[in-house]
């Protein structure tokens, strides 16, 4: 399976002010089942409007985004539900993304339900507890019935990313996924993922500013600005010896540990 | 502690925790203890961080003394906090306005909810200025007096374009801006200590390393006292001489930056600084503190190492 972005561009425009914004320009983008794929950039830089595009929340203004050579834009309604099967999101913000009074075993299963991918609340609940188990959440029965305030923000995370892995995507788009975590939770958070690709092989797209955490676990790297991708390549050859300048300035801005 | 050696310790410090409590509301009928005995000291000229993670308790210390916790009759202080001597707890509100117009100033994590959105930049950095501070250099409390500070501060805070910052709206100017406008508004006060909490927490690394280097210079330049409130451990790394290690309400470690960084005494320390390198250090698998340690440190009463 191959997922492409083929030289796709999105322009919002305001109805008042005169000036388009070119969120992103003629991207082209790879991603592939069991492949880590960073996009790093900063605030503004288009990264995420990048992820809403792949994700099918966001029509392209020029290009397309592709599965195996097919236009999403163009897929019949079962395609396209397809389609979202196998392109999950995990968000920055897991309180936005979890409805706050559902309980964790309400909030999978309900989309185990709506995607027909369980028979029967039995089915459904035995389906919540593997995949809530996928995640490190032991034992699952522990966290089934709790609200989403009744767990921590790496909890919440990995609930979403239950969520996501419950659908048997082959990539998982993850727009700042781990950033406003700390170092110990973040550092859980993508050993699960890790173990996730391995286990289920699936693949990321990972859309980070936190370039350390992408040297750490990404495989293939793409380096945003001002909606433009400026250069792309794998990650040891993007850290090793970056080509343009800007790539250079945001590895030198990290802070380091002595 | 190893003040000991250090010449200021005999003078009157200018911020001293001591036994700190802090219990603060969650619910209806459940409350946390945030801040659990915590002592903590702030000579004047000295920078030192606060490091911790969610929830330890940090900004409630922070906050505590800039007397800015929640003023609900549910929020209980004990203990005792010390600024140039004087006891605040239990203080007034009179005596706190007066502490946060001399001693303390402050900049926080999210710069839209401090400044006023209604409000052109530099009204709000010229309220901040103190009269004094206009008489003395001979202007007098003049309107012009006060613009040419204003223009002065927003340029010692890394504001080149100070004029046009000064008449620009805070949803005119990045997050970057916007941070330095702060330190702007908390330097204008002419305070005794800095007090910073996540200042960079929320901008691109590198804004955040202008930030942070702003921040460094005018406090050298001003010779004022600095604490650093994080959750990352490469900021204070790079800002401060002296560190304390919160978890859980409690410190459970103090000392010299470098050497809490490079060779830490307590367990949680060494856990978090384990899980922090983890993430950058390439042979290294990711590592998380385990649950059961986190319980651990978290109920045994620790003594600071």
């Amino acid at each position: 399976m191959l997922l492409e972005a083929i030289d796709v561009s999105k322009t919002f425009r305001s109805r008042r002010s005169s000036a388009p914004v070119h969120a992103v320009q003629n991207a082209t983008l790879q991603a592939r089942p069991g492949e880590f794929v960073a996009i790093v950039g900063e605030s503004g830089s288009g990264k995420s409007t990048l992820a809403r595009l792949l994700l099918d929340l966001l029509d392209p203004t020029e290009g397309s985004i592709q599965l195996d050579g097919r236009e999403v834009g163009s897929m019949d309604r079962t395609e396209r539900r397809a389609y979202r099967r196998s392109v999950q999101a995990v968000l920055q913000d897991p309180a936005g993304s979890l409805n706050p009074r559902k309980r964790v075993v309400q909030a999978i299963g309900e989309v185990i339900r709506l995607h027909g991918m369980a028979r029967g609340p039995a089915e459904t609940r035995q389906r919540v507890t593997e995949v809530l188990e996928l995640v490190g959440m032991e034992p699952a029965e522990a966290f089934m019935d709790r609200f989403p305030h009744e767990l921590s923000g790496g909890q919440r995370q990995r609930v979403l990313i239950a969520r996501a892995i419950a659908l048997d995507p082959r990539i998982i788009v993850a727009d700042e996924a781990v950033s406003a975590l700390d170092a110990s939770v973040k550092a859980g958070v993508l050993a699960v993922m890790a173990d996730l690709k391995d286990r289920l092989g699936v693949g990321y797209v990972f859309i980070t500013h936190d370039l350390p955490v992408v040297q750490k676990v990404a495989d293939h790297v793409y380096v945003m600005r001002h909606g433009r991708i400026l250069e792309h390549g794998p990650k040891d050859e993007i850290f090793a010896d970056p080509s343009h300048p800007y790539t250079r300035e945001l590895l030198a801005a990290s802070p380091a540990l002595p | 502690m190893t003040t000991t050696e250090n010449p200021l310790a005999a003078s009157t410090p200018l911020i001293e925790l001591t036994g700190l409590n802090v219990v603060l509301p969650t619910g209806e009928r459940s409350e946390v203890e945030a801040v659990k005995s915590v002592d903590l000291v702030v000579h004047d000229g000295e920078r030192v961080g606060l490091v911790g993670e969610s929830g330890s308790g940090k900004s409630v210390t922070g906050r505590s003394i800039a007397g800015l916790l929640p003023t609900s009759p549910r929020v209980r202080v004990s203990g005792s906090i010390r600024i140039r001597g004087q006891e605040m707890v239990g203080a007034p509100a009179r005596a706190w306005d007066e502490v946060r117009r001399q001693t303390v100033g402050m900049i926080f994590q999210d710069p839209l909810t401090f400044l006023n959105p209604t409000m052109r930049v530099g009204r709000q950095v010229a309220e901040s200025i103190p009269d004094r501070r206009l008489v003395r250099s001979g202007a007098g409390g003049d309107r012009t007096a006060r613009d040419r500070a204003v223009f002065r501060f927003l340029r010692q805070a890394g504001l080149p374009d100070a004029e046009q910052v000064a008449a620009s709206f805070p949803h005119e100017l990045s997050g970057g801006m916007r941070q330095r406008v702060l330190i702007a508004i908390a330097i204008a006060k002419e305070p005794s200590l800095v007090l910073a909490d996540e200042p960079t927490t929320a901008l691109d690394a590198t804004v955040q390393q202008h930030v942070l280097r702003t921040l460094d210079e005018t406090v050298a330049e001003l010779g004022t006292s600095l604490m650093l409130i994080s959750h990352d451990l490469a900021v204070v790394a790079g800002m401060t001489d002296r560190v304390y290690v919160m978890y859980a309400g409690r410190i459970v470690e103090e000392g010299p930056t470098a050497r809490v960084l490079t060779e830490p005494r307590h367990e949680y320390t060494q856990a978090l600084l384990r899980s922090v390198r983890s993430l950058t250090d390439r042979d290294t698998d990711l590592y998380s503190i385990p649950l059961a340690l986190r319980q651990r440190f978290a109920e045994e009463p620790t003594h600071v190492a």
